[in-house]
């Protein structure tokens, strides 16, 4: 009759059992005396579970959503997220639009514009050269999240106009916002710097002297193809148009 | 309960040590990225411009000592990645390696993602854990009760941490229409930003599984601790996020994310379980026949006593 598996000196058990210090499973001859310590106290023990137990329920509080509980102990939570912030929500919802920056400067002398796109060549170049992407990995990285920073920024500063003058229009609200955003003293101006640094290293390579001084940036959003038709089950075939979200202007 | 009793981390020290082992590869692989880029993430001549910034501009008189203080705090780092690795300085190493970790995370946040977030809680626990009964240079001591008690909390903060992780994103994808109908695998996977071309086009022409994939993602988010409760439960559901990370690596260019969360199910796995799932493993590599190969095994997943605690002398109680 087999021994119980927590007695038996398994395969994988041999294995790991060179890395290790202790012995293996069937060698309890050779376990060591356990160190003399202390046993912690009763009122030590719950103490410690209990500091535990109350960081566990302003971690609970600090990742669900909104509330009126947690909007009660935003300063809590404001302390909180200074030293374990933490954000979980993986695609939920998940974005359905890619990024598009277009750099535009006009022709020389004065005929249709020169275009060029920038984020589209660099997710291919990720792509292509993926699992040895990290170059690409981390200019991503930076961009989009920057792209998305400055969108987030653009709906609040839109929130704040409707809220500071309720008789303007969106569209009004809308171009206050982005006047805000593409301020020096923008809540998101590192964001906005980091993508005209980027648009102005590319602009380097692309465009005469003459054309860098007058090129504009323009931030889109492509939404990608919608899921097919659930009663056809055909692919949706109508493109979708681009979304403007900002225009940045060269720096005076 | 066990969950409440501190000598029940006793079977887990071999994870514990093995997630160490394995934090130590993926630091390393972290250092090495910071390295290679450290003049697009970290210089004032690249693209990020922080207000935490501290280093001088690379053009400037001080570029020798910018390059010293990068070249320093990565050397430090990689040391104390290592003396972690060997089990030196222990729980010391583990917390000056979470507070460099911390440091470097707030000089670019724009880097970071779900598994750099993760990494920092992971450090932190870890850092109040006795993670070096296994896999050690030097020969390390039996805990004694204090010891015990410390590993008990932070093992049980790791799980716990994973499972909020888990929750949190089933609950907020409930609001989410795409969710809802079953389309965001479909609408993830076209982002160009994280399609690898691998499956994806593949996928894109198979609308039931992209539903069906969906839904069970969600599912198993929200229902991921209540799988933990039963044993066999808790090995599917550990398997099928191991297979559900792989796939995110693979179609998504998501290595690191996707190689910690796969990680960290260590933390759930006691020692007689990650023996038997290798032994398994090892039984199936020499059969070709894989299912069949498992199931004429001879024993099945071990079943945990609370009584006799016996899981070989590595994870003895003290007595």
């Amino acid at each position: 009759m087999n021994a119980p598996l927590e007695t038996q000196d398994t395969c994988a058990d041999k294995l790991f059992a060179c890395g290790s210090n202790r012995p293996s499973a069937n060698d309890a001859s050779r376990m060591a005396e356990p160190a003399a310590n202390q046993v912690p106290s009763r009122k030590a023990r719950i103490a410690i579970v209990g500091a535990i137990g109350a960081y566990w329920i302003l971690a609970t509080l600090y990742v669900m959503p909104n509330n009126y509980i947690r909007a009660k102990a935003i300063t809590v939570m404001e302390y909180y997220q200074q030293v374990f912030f933490q954000r979980w929500e993986f695609f939920a919802p998940p974005a359905t639009s890619d990024y598009r920056i277009y750099i535009e400067a006009p022709e020389e002398p004065a005929a249709a514009p020169v275009s060029y796109e920038l984020a589209q060549p660099l997710m291919e170049a990720k792509r292509r050269n993926a699992p040895f992407n990290s170059a690409e990995t981390a200019i991503d990285y930076q961009l989009s999240n920057s792209l998305l920073a400055i969108e987030v920024a653009l709906k609040e500063e839109s929130q704040n106009a409707k809220r500071s003058d309720s008789s303007i229009t969106d569209v009004e609200a809308y171009r206050r916002a982005t006047v805000a955003v593409t301020s020096s003293s923008s809540i998101a101006m590192s964001d906005v710097e980091l993508v005209r640094l980027y648009c102005a290293q590319a602009a380097n390579r692309l465009f005469s002297t003459e054309q860098r001084r007058h090129y504009v940036i323009r931030i889109a959003r492509r939404p990608v193809a919608p899921f097919r038709d659930f009663v056809s089950g055909r692919p949706a075939s109508s493109p979708v148009p681009e979304t403007l979200i900002l225009e940045i202007p060269q720096p005076p | 309960m066990n969950f409440w009793k501190p000598d029940s981390v006793r079977p887990y020290f071999f994870s514990l040590a093995a997630l160490r082992i394995y934090l130590a590869f993926h630091l390393t692989y972290q250092t090495t990225y910071l390295w290679a880029f450290r003049l697009t993430l970290f210089s004032p001549n690249g693209l990020y411009r922080s207000s935490l910034r501290v280093l001088p501009s690379a053009d400037s008189d001080n570029h020798i000592n910018w390059v010293l203080l990068v070249t320093l705090v990565l050397i430090v780092y990689e040391g104390l990645v290592l003396l972690m690795a060997a089990g030196i300085g222990r729980n010391w190493t583990i917390g000056g390696l979470f507070l460099i970790t911390a440091t470097i995370q707030k000089l670019n946040p724009l880097i970071l993602n779900g598994g750099h977030n993760l990494l920092y809680f992971l450090l932190l626990f870890l850092s109040f854990t006795d993670s070096f009964q296994h896999f050690t240079l030097v020969r390390t001591k039996p805990p004694g009760s204090w010891r015990v008690f410390f590993s008990w909390v932070g093992l049980r903060c790791i799980q716990t941490q994973v499972c909020l992780v888990y929750v949190v994103s089933g609950i907020a994808k409930c609001h989410s229409e795409v969710w809802y109908h079953g389309t965001a695998l479909y609408y993830v996977l076209q982002l160009e930003r994280f399609n690898a071309g691998i499956f994806n086009r593949w996928i894109y022409g198979q609308p039931v599984i992209e539903t069906l994939a969906t839904y069970a993602v969600w599912l198993w988010e929200i229902y991921f601790p209540a799988f933990l409760l039963h044993r066999y439960a808790k090995v599917c559901s550990l398997a099928f996020g191991t297979f559900l990370h792989l796939g995110i690596a693979l179609t998504m260019m998501l290595y690191d994310f996707a190689s910690l969360f796969i990680a960290v199910y260590l933390v759930f796995l006691r020692r007689d379980e990650i023996l038997w799932i290798c032994d398994g493993l090892r039984t199936a590599w020499r059969r070709p026949k894989f299912f069949f190969a498992l199931t004429r095994r001879r024993s099945s997943l071990p079943r945990y006593s609370k009584n006799s605690l016996n899981f070989g002398a590595a994870c003895a109680p003290p007595t």
